[in-house]
């Protein structure tokens, strides 16, 4: 027997193949020893509980049984420091907001390993009767609690939680009845952290994907929601589907097989009902096909618009309800809710519920219309954005050789995968965008950004056409009210 | 980071200062200094003094751009000119943007404060069009290195 010490995940090469059962176990066995709850994952008992509850319980299930029966998914946002106020707030947006998945948002301090400094807020949340933390801190309450937790309410329990470190939080939401969590390596890597560095955070998401896998052999489907990239700025859905594509092959490599990709509202109808079946399009081809996961199931959420809201509530009903109706258009599977005092700070249970029934009220009306809104401009703008995410994947594929985990390190290192207004020191932010004359998000420069020239050349006309029409040129006030514009009342400010 | 100072109208270390994550101020800034010509070494948020110090250094770059809008630069900023010129870059130029107090008093007074006490070259508000300090930054850079081939050639 050797005695050398198991390097940590980062010091190996990177790479997408899968972990090896010797690597993952070491890697385990030091993951569950950083935190005393640690000691109560078993991952046999975990998979036995999973197993004796509901099919639909499930979040990986309920996903494909919407998809096969063509119901559209509800889910909030939400997460509270002690177990009766989330227990409270998910049966409140569950029974009275008709949630079909409820989340449990994470703190900020478990996100970044301060588990002490999480404990000691939940003894003073019990203590005071108040909610101090910014979430549930499930590594804190462990998995006795959590399962507590999740037999609260019959709809699946999906973990949301923004970080670089997600291992241990994961394994004892997983062991306490969670079946899904939000994602992944590239999300967190831009915008939750400003110097960890692809080579860190791609095996600690690993690390989660392969648990993922573990579970699977003993029957029990775990799902991701795969976030891809994203600002609270205007920015192509495009860049979001190409991080969404090299997440999930990341992702399914080490045996993931449910995977539900955002979409974003970025508030142009044509756009955002392009962006969701491009996305869907592009990355069924690549997972499925070309890289040949056949049994993967891929469904896309659309997320509300992510920057600044109008702290009017009855305004921001404005902005659900399109988001509603944009993303019904679209064919999408799911709405992950912003409630209607996101422009005021974190939401009251009850803005959630009454949220979440004024989308159920749009599903409702939409449901089963296919309506052909303007068919060309969206088929033209489908092409232009597949074209796009397809020249982007295979630079960055030919890059990292065929492998999406050293794509997506240089992808980003050499400014091929870009976001404008990233806190990353990952990200290169050269790439700048605007929108056109109807509110769509356009190219003002691609940066290093493989953008065909084609599209390049549209979105430029576009742009072109914007100026035109207002007979002055995009400048750096117009970037900066097309950042704020939706909050303010229009998507275009001219 | 790298540079190339010889083909670009200069260098230019950028990054929001202290505690503060607001970054859309200084991408805005960045993208402007690239549009005119210059090499950005960006910092990105939560920059600290000697992050700004050893970008400087290591990229021999003619100015940094300070960004803030959490109102802490008041508390980051204090000796940092002091530092610069232990670190031997005591003439670099210094520039910085944003909400620099947490209370708002007249611009006048946040002017004094930082450029006349605390040696920084020049300072903006908020709702700067990035233009200004480009075209300053540019006669700025002018003027040194003038008095510099100047004092050269003596």
């Amino acid at each position: 027997m050797n005695t050398i010490i198991q390097p940590r995940a980062a010091t190996l090469a990177l790479s997408t193949e899968r972990w090896d059962d010797a690597r993952f176990d070491a890697e385990r066995a030091r993951i569950l020893a950083t935190w005393k709850t640690g000691a109560d994952v078993d991952l046999n008992d975990a998979a036995a509980f999973h197993r004796s509850r509901a099919a639909l319980t499930n979040v990986s299930r309920k996903r494909a049984w919407a998809k096969e029966t063509g119901n559209v998914l509800l889910q909030p946002y939400g997460g509270v420091t002690t177990l009766a106020g989330q227990t409270e707030l998910i049966r409140h947006v569950a029974t009275e907001g008709g949630a079909d998945i409820v989340p449990t948002t994470i703190d900020s301090q478990t996100r970044n390993l301060k588990y002490a400094a999480a404990g000691e807020a939940l003894k003073e949340s019990e203590r005071q009767g108040v909610e101090l933390l910014n979430g549930f801190p499930i590594v804190n309450h462990g998995v006795a609690n959590t399962r507590q937790l999740v037999q609260a309410v019959d709809v699946p329990v999906e973990m949301r939680i923004g970080t670089v470190f997600p291992q241990l939080a994961v394994e004892i939401g997983f062991a306490g009845g969670m079946s899904s969590v939000t994602a992944g390596p590239i999300y967190y890597t831009a915008h939750y952290s400003r110097d960890t560095s692809f080579a860190e955070t791609i095996p600690n998401w690993q690390y989660v994907f392969r648990l993922i896998g573990r579970y699977a052999e003993l029957g029990v489907p775990i799902g991701l929601q795969i976030h891809g990239i994203g600002t609270s700025t205007p920015f192509p859905n495009t860049l979001l589907g190409v991080c969404c594509v090299l997440e999930t092959l990341i992702a399914a490599a080490q045996g993931a097989r449910s995977f539900s990709l955002d979409a974003r509202l970025m508030g142009n109808m044509v756009q955002d009902v392009a962006g969701v079946r491009a996305i869907r399009e592009v990355a069924e081809d690549y997972v499925c096909g070309r890289f040949g996961y056949r049994d993967a199931v891929i469904t896309i959420d659309r997320k509300s618009w992510s920057g600044r809201y109008p702290e009017d509530m009855a305004r921001a009903y404005g902005i659900v309800c399109y988001n509603a109706m944009s993303g019904m258009l679209a064919g999408a599977n799911e709405f992950i809710a912003n409630s209607v005092q996101e422009g005021v700070g974190i939401p009251a249970k009850e803005s959630n519920a009454d949220t979440l029934k004024a989308i159920r009220q749009v599903i409702g009306m939409m449901k089963g219309q296919h309506a052909a809104l303007q068919a060309e401009p969206v088929e033209n703008e489908i092409r232009l954005m597949k074209l796009e995410m397809n020249a982007i994947l295979d630079a960055v594929l030919e890059m990292g050789e065929g492998d999406p985990a050293r794509a997506t390190e240089l992808g980003f290192r050499y400014g091929l995968i870009d976001i404008p207004f990233a806190a990353s020191r990952q990200c290169k932010n050269e790439v700048m965008v605007a929108r056109d004359a109807e509110g769509a998000v356009r190219y003002l420069d691609p940066g290093k950004i493989p953008v065909p020239p084609e599209v390049l050349k549209y979105h430029r006309a576009c742009l072109e056409k914007r100026e035109t029409g207002r007979k002055r040129k995009i400048d750096y006030q117009t970037i900066v009210d097309d950042i704020f514009s939706i909050s303010r009342g229009s998507l275009v400010i001219d | 980071m790298s540079s190339d100072q010889e083909s670009t109208k200069g260098t230019i270390v950028t990054g929001v200062i202290g505690d503060d994550v607001h970054v859309i101020g200084i991408r805005l800034m960045e993208y402007a200094l690239r549009q005119n010509g210059f090499t950005v070494v960006s910092l990105g948020p939560l920059a600290q003094k000697k992050e700004f110090i050893d970008a400087a250094i290591e990229s021999a770059a003619d100015a940094l751009f300070i960004s803030s809008l959490n109102g802490h630069a008041e508390l980051h900023i204090p000796g940092l000119r002091d530092t610069c010129i232990e670190a031997g870059i005591g003439d670099i130029l210094i520039y910085a943007g944003g909400q620099l107090t947490i209370r708002r008093p007249d611009w006048e007074q946040v002017r004094k404060r930082f450029v006349e006490e605390l040696k920084l070259d020049r300072v903006y508000p908020p709702d700067v069009n990035p233009d200004t300090p480009i075209r300053e930054l540019e006669a700025d850079i002018h003027a040194r290195r003038a008095a510099k081939s100047l004092k050269g050639t003596a």
